[in-house]
């Protein structure tokens, strides 16, 4: 029969509008309004799925976050998602579920043998049987394929979501957390003072514990009525589906919002999740409780709920979940549950661990039919796959067993062993909390955050009145520190509820006389963690929470132990005959609930992985047939397809053609800074490790830059453009690095230097011309400008026009060639490497791309960023001559530290290799004969072939190498397992003199 | 994450800066010539437990140093100031 | 001298974009206009007020307000830095040299951005962490600020109307980046525009 477990009326469900879900294969029906779990109950569903380690049978224990068994597949293909709680998942029509942990199917699971094989389950199994010396590890190895596929939760996906997801800033004044009657109450005082409010609701009604009272008393209607009043003021913003994970310094607040995932889809370009980022002035947590189990005998049988979930499922989804009920309780919370269900038709039994308990209690359920048996708690549920009967006994105050029990059949036990206030946000900022040894229960440290206010449950409060009054005194509180001060009375509510904390037992576990659980007793469900678990531990020594919680992974589930928390550190107190405040409790971190990774990626995937730089010529490239490659943000051309079939033939290619004719390649990525003021030159003095007061304009020089513990940072060239006036240029990938340590250098400890540095990387976009043709071409392009060697020399630099384009043409060459550097302002830079296209048909022009120019660099031993690496030195890179003696300048002391200074320092040598023999980058060298062992005596840094030599060459550091000319060392490379020798030559391969670029 | 009060730009988040390490150490003079005294301005760092004055760098908004005051221990922001403005 | 090409050749094309039926966005590239950057020393803001007099600018002006005189805006970037858009570097460079001020040309350094429409705000809230409430951020004002961790500059001109200035090798990228998470609110981006 469908739905043969939901009651002909109530709830809050929309019983108008029927929907269909599947669930392990078939399909159930319910009504919108409902959850997967609502449904599954409704429909006499116990099985949900199978136990992390022992693959026990489990069905739904809770109706919310806290959810330990009822975990799920929900939706396909590239939809589909792992370890969703069916208590959270709305039902939708069409929603499509499957259960998890369970091979081949839920009902004849072949896991389950493992509870069979539980005793060599136990807590430190793992540790036990794998870990260590001797065989351990290699068994390890050999079980981990099975024992994966055995263990675990949910499937994550393999295909790829198609949903969209994003992020929002936010800022507020005030952040409320929690849409029960505190956080409503709050939000009522909080918006009347006209500052921008936000109130965030996990569910997707605001109301909180309200919506679990029966559907129609007074409670309905005041809730109505403030929801109405809280949703007529303009200033205060309502977020539903919405959980506040995290709270981080500074008044940071995440939130994850389920937009659309209450169904199949979300609509087109509308995302399913929304990562929002609060910054709030002031918070209120009014974030509620959570209900803790009884831990027994076999309570984690399907059959065994919490007792407020079951008065949710009840009053809420209009779902009785059995007929015969035993509720067991240690506080006085259940006596709703118990007189609410027997007034729905079930025959229930009522055991409170409590001798005594208030009589207005015990009379009201007493006029329920609740037959109440105090003294009496729940020692084992039994029954095969579901309960089917109840142990019930007599208890003494630390709830062992003190009689004879008595079997009692039932359908369904409701448990309550007191609540946990949800103190998670509060102590992700604040630490560790205080434990309230009058409820049992921890609770935040009161004033600890002075922007952080927590009202109702979540501070022990066990009475609505009180929680309304308290929310509502802090909602105006807050105004109050934004400066928005108003005043109001707390409504007065016409409702009452029962107070949990109001004379609650404090006891966590029912035990057999002789303290030992009557059956296996679990302490986290979705662990699979025993009492007998914990009891282990402590016999072995793991006394300190920390090393408890790792050791035994009780809390260590997705549910991170809102469950199983106070039950273990109760057990390990009692172990240790402690009060549990002594044995402490664990740190809360963010996330509260689990979180999709989708929602924090937001659109910062695939191509806005990170964002990226373009070239102004950037488009040409790929248009004419460029290969590209990432170069730190940026895209540069690799090589031109046009150039040869793949990257090895193109850039011999290439790097040939500039040695024979001429060559263009797109430096616009250069890091360029402008260097202007009437301290320039001194200031250049100091970062650069050579003289500049004696450049003139129009000049160029080659210099380089030391850290301040005398490591290379970067080089490149400066003009000086003018009296005052400088253009740097850095490296592509340290302009950044480079640019923020100057501007930290004038604006610290250099004030007086009256000096600005602004990247103009930006304003320009800049071409080399290399090769013996580029004089005439470039002086066939130009007007206004005479190229000639007597005009323009090596390092000069002279402004000038291509086609009506302003450019700057430097002369100094990278590849050994003649050659210079053309500038111009970004928006032109496309048209100018169109223009010298066209002119450049009558000289063989090719463009080149960045694998020719590291060939060519190479050839002429010029270093880059794989020997600029942090590691090196001015004397490691051969660049010693370049420093003055005569002034200070950044580093120049700690240069000379006696280590830097030590000849067997790796240093720059070249590599020529025979025949087909090369190296890839990062191999290591090794003296010929000696043993290929260990870091080598230096590595490879570049590599290239040599069309100039011929041959295949290297850069590499190696030590003590400018005396190791004409060596032979090995070269291996470990990685692909590659072995050669080469011959240790100069770095200046090609043209050593320097007659090519002197042209 | 933290929010740091530049003075240019106001109220913002800790990713629009750059970490620049303790601003009590001061850079010795340029023709300081003992290696001990940049030993001492390279590499040693008291590392307090507590308050502590460090740079930041806004290198997403106005590119000003900044010296923020903050507590090592429970991450609260104090004054924060233009590096440049400190002698 | 040929045009200035936009780095949005390739990114905005005339057109609607998003969700149907709306939209809440209109994206369109300003033309290029003048940019220069003068920058000075301590006694920055009596310095360079022969630069600005000229301008008919009275003062350096603050950190969060655009000061706008006819087609100039004059932006407070730094203590001792102002970026004038709308004035070339030859009008303000004779006058900077004599007050000892360095004047640099950025007049391709940056690409700008004009955004309308009703959903601007919503759609900024969702690039930078920058409060662009309307309390917070009054027509007039602008910011410095992050959008996918690259340094931008935000002006409101309007309720629903931002200017963004980004880098010009940055802006493809991160424009192309805007247009994906304004796609909810629906597009419509429109010719350059003066």
């Amino acid at each position: 029969m469908s739905q043969k477990k939901r009651l002909a009326k109530g709830g809050r469900i929309n019983r108008g509008k029927a929907i269909k879900v599947m669930f392990d294969g078939r399909s159930y029906q319910g009504f919108e309004g409902d959850t997967l779990a609502s449904i599954l109950l409704a429909n006499d569903v116990s099985l949900v799925g199978r136990s992390f380690k022992y693959h026990r049978p489990r069905g739904v224990f809770s109706a919310g976050v806290e959810e330990p068994n009822a975990m799920v597949h929900l939706r396909e293909a590239g939809r589909h998602e792992p370890n969703v709680r069916a208590t959270l998942a709305e039902a939708y029509d069409g929603l499509i579920s499957s259960p998890q942990n369970a091979w081949p199917s839920l009902k004849a699971d072949i896991g389950a043998l493992n509870q069979v094989l539980a005793p060599f389950f136990s807590a430190g199994f793992y540790y036990k049987t794998f870990m260590g010396p001797g065989s351990g590890t290699r068994f390890w190895m050999m079980c981990e394929h099975f024992i994966r596929k055995a263990a675990g939760m949910g499937r994550a996906g393999d295909q790829e979501d198609p949903d969209h997801y994003e992020k929002i800033n936010v800022h507020c004044d005030i952040l409320i957390i929690g849409a029960g009657a505190a956080g409503l109450a709050a939000a009522l005082a909080a918006g009347r003072s006209g500052l921008s409010v936000l109130l965030v609701e996990q569910d997707r009604e605001l109301g909180g514990g309200l919506l679990d009272r029966p559907a129609g008393e007074d409670s309905d209607s005041w809730l109505q009525e403030t929801v109405d009043q809280v949703r007529a003021m303009e200033t205060v913003k309502i977020l539903t589906r919405t959980t506040a994970f995290g709270a981080y310094d500074g008044d940071v607040y995440g939130l994850v919002e389920r937009v659309w995932d209450h169904a199949a889809e979300a609509p087109e370009y509308q995302v399913r999740q929304r990562y929002w980022q609060v910054r709030t002035k002031q918070a209120i947590l009014a974030t509620g409780l959570i209900e803790r189990p009884l831990v027994f005998g076999g309570n984690d049988k399907p059959g065994v709920m919490l007792s407020g979930a079951v008065r949710s499922y009840l009053n809420r989804y209009g779902v009785l979940p059995g007929q015969h009920v035993i509720v067991s309780t240690t506080n006085n919370s259940a006596y709703d549950t118990a007189s609410e269900l027997a007034a729905a038709g079930a025959r229930v039994i009522l055991c409170d661990v409590r001798k005594a308990v208030p009589v207005k209690l015990s009379e009201r359920v007493a006029a329920s039919g609740v037959q109440l048996m105090t003294g009496h708690a729940v020692l084992e549920a039994k029954g095969f796959g579901k309960v089917t009967s109840a142990l019930i006994t007599p208890v003494d105050e630390t709830g062992r067993a003190t009689g004879l029990a008595e079997q009692i059949p039932c359908d369904l036990i409701a448990v309550s062993a007191g609540f946990a206030p949800v103190l998670h946000l509060w102590s992700q900022r604040a630490g560790k909390p205080d434990y309230d040894s009058e409820k049992g229960c921890f609770v935040p440290k009161a004033d600890s955050i002075p922007s952080m206010t927590c009202v109702g449950g979540m501070i022990g409060n066990g009475s609505i009145k009180t929680s309304v009054t308290d929310g509502f005194k802090a909602g105006l509180a807050a105004a109050e520190a934004c400066g928005a001060g108003i005043e109001g009375e707390a409504p007065d509510i016409s409702f009452a509820g029962t107070d949990w904390t109001e004379m609650s037992s404090q006891i966590w576990s029912i035990t057999k006389e002789n303290g030992k659980a009557s059956g296996k007793a679990f302490i986290d469900l979705q662990h699979d963690v025993t009492r007998s678990d914990i009891d282990l531990a402590h016999r072995e020594g793991f006394v300190s929470v920390e090393h408890l919680k790792r050791y035994t992974t009780t809390g260590m589930a997705t549910d991170q132990g809102k469950l199983s928390n106070l039950s273990a550190l109760a057990r390990m107190a009692e172990l240790r005959s402690l009060a549990i405040p002594e044995v402490g409790t664990t740190t809360f971190r963010p996330p509260y609930t689990p979180i999709s990774i989708g929602s924090v990626v937001g659109h910062d995937y695939g191509s806005h992985f990170r964002a990226t730089r373009y070239s102004p010529i950037h488009d040409w490239h790929p248009e004419n047939g460029a290969e590209m490659i990432e170069a730190g943000a940026w895209m540069r051309p690799w090589y031109y397809g046009a150039s040869g079939k793949n990257l090895r033939d193109a850039y011999i290619s290439e790097a040939d053609h500039v040695r024979h004719h001429v060559g263009m390649v797109d430096v616009s990525t250069l890091g360029k800074i402008a260097v202007q003021g009437p301290d320039a030159a001194e200031f250049l003095n100091r970062v650069y490790v050579n003289g500049w007061k004696t450049l003139q304009p129009g000049r160029i020089r080659y210099g380089v830059m030391l850290r301040e513990d005398g490591f290379v940072l970067d080089d490149g060239t400066t003009a000086r453009l003018g009296e005052h006036d400088y253009f740097m240029t850095t490296t592509t990938s340290n302009a950044a690095k480079v640019l923020a340590f100057m501007e930290h250098l004038l604006q610290t400890a250099w004030q007086d230097l009256k000096v600005h540095v602004t990247s103009v990387t930006d304003q320009w976009a800049a071409i080399a011309v290399a090769g013996p043709q580029s004089r005439t071409l470039l002086q066939a392009a130009v007007t206004g400008a005479d190229l000639s060697a007597d005009s323009l020399p090596n390092n000069h630099l002279v402004s000038a026009e291509i086609d009506g384009i302003p450019v700057r043409i430097h002369r100094m060459s990278y590849s050994g060639e003649l050659a210079y550097e053309v500038y111009t302002p970004s928006g032109y830079g496309y048209a100018l490497w169109s223009q010298l296209t066209d002119v450049g048909k009558a000289y063989n022009l090719r463009p080149y791309g960045t694998e020719a120019m590291g060939a060519l660099r190479i050839e002429k031993g010029h270093v880059a960023g794989p020997e600029l690496d942090g590691r090196t030195t001015l004397k490691d890179l051969a660049l010693g001559g370049f420093a003055s003696s005569k002034k200070p300048f950044v580093g120049s002391v700690l240069k000379n530290r006696e280590k830097l200074e030590d000849p067997a320092r790796p240093s720059l040598v070249g590599l020529e290799f025979s025949g087909e023999n090369r190296a890839l980058s990062g191999a290591l060298l090794y003296s010929q004969g000696a043993q290929t062992e260990g870091h080598g005596e230096g590595h490879v840094t570049s590599t290239t072939y040599s069309p100039a030599l011929g041959k295949n060459i290297a850069l590499a550091l190696l030590a003590g190498g400018a005396d190791r000319l004409g060596d032979t060392v090995q070269v291996v490379d470990f990685v692909g397992d590659t072995r050669c020798t080469a011959t240790v030559v100069s770095t200046h391969f090609f043209d050593p003199e320097g007659d090519r670029q002197n042209a | 994450m933290i929010r740091i009060n530049c003075p240019v730009c106001g109220l913002r988040d800790e990713t629009e800066f750059t970490y620049g390490g303790d601003a009590n150490v001061k850079r010795p003079a340029m023709d300081e010539k003992d290696p001990k005294v940049w030993m001492d301005y390279v590499f040693n760092r008291s590392n307090p437990r507590g308050d502590h004055q460090e740079y930041w760098h806004h290198t997403q908004g106005c590119r000003q140093w900044v010296i923020l005051e903050r507590n090592t221990l429970d991450h609260t922001v104090g004054q924060c100031r233009l590096a440049k403005e400190v002698k | 001298m040929p045009d200035i090409r936009s780095a949005l050749l390739k990114i905005l094309t005339p057109g609607h974009y998003g969700v149907s039926g709306r939209n809440a966005i209109t994206v369109r590239e300003e033309e290029n206009r003048p940019l220069v950057q003068v920058a000075g020393w301590a006694g920055f803001e009596k310095a360079v007020l022969p630069v600005l007099a000229p301008l008919g600018l009275q003062s350096a002006g603050d950190y969060r307000h655009v000061q706008r005189q006819g087609d100039i805006s004059c932006y407070r970037i730094a203590p001792d830095r102002l970026l004038l858009r709308g004035i070339g570097l030859t009008a303000v460079m004779q006058a900077s040299e004599e007050a000892g001020i360095m004047a640099l040309d950025l007049g391709h350094a940056r690409t700008v951005v004009r955004l309308d429409g009703e959903a601007t705000a919503d759609l900024l809230a969702r690039l930078t962490s920058v409060d662009v409430r309307d309390v917070s951020f009054p027509v007039g004002a602008f910011a410095q600020c992050g959008i996918h961790h690259v340094g931008v500059l935000l002006e409101r001109l309007d309720r629903q109307s931002f200017r963004l200035m980004i880098p010009y090798t940055w802006s493809a990228s991160l424009v192309s980046y805007l247009m994906d998470t304004a796609l909810p609110f629906g597009i419509s981006v429109e010719e350059g525009m003066d």
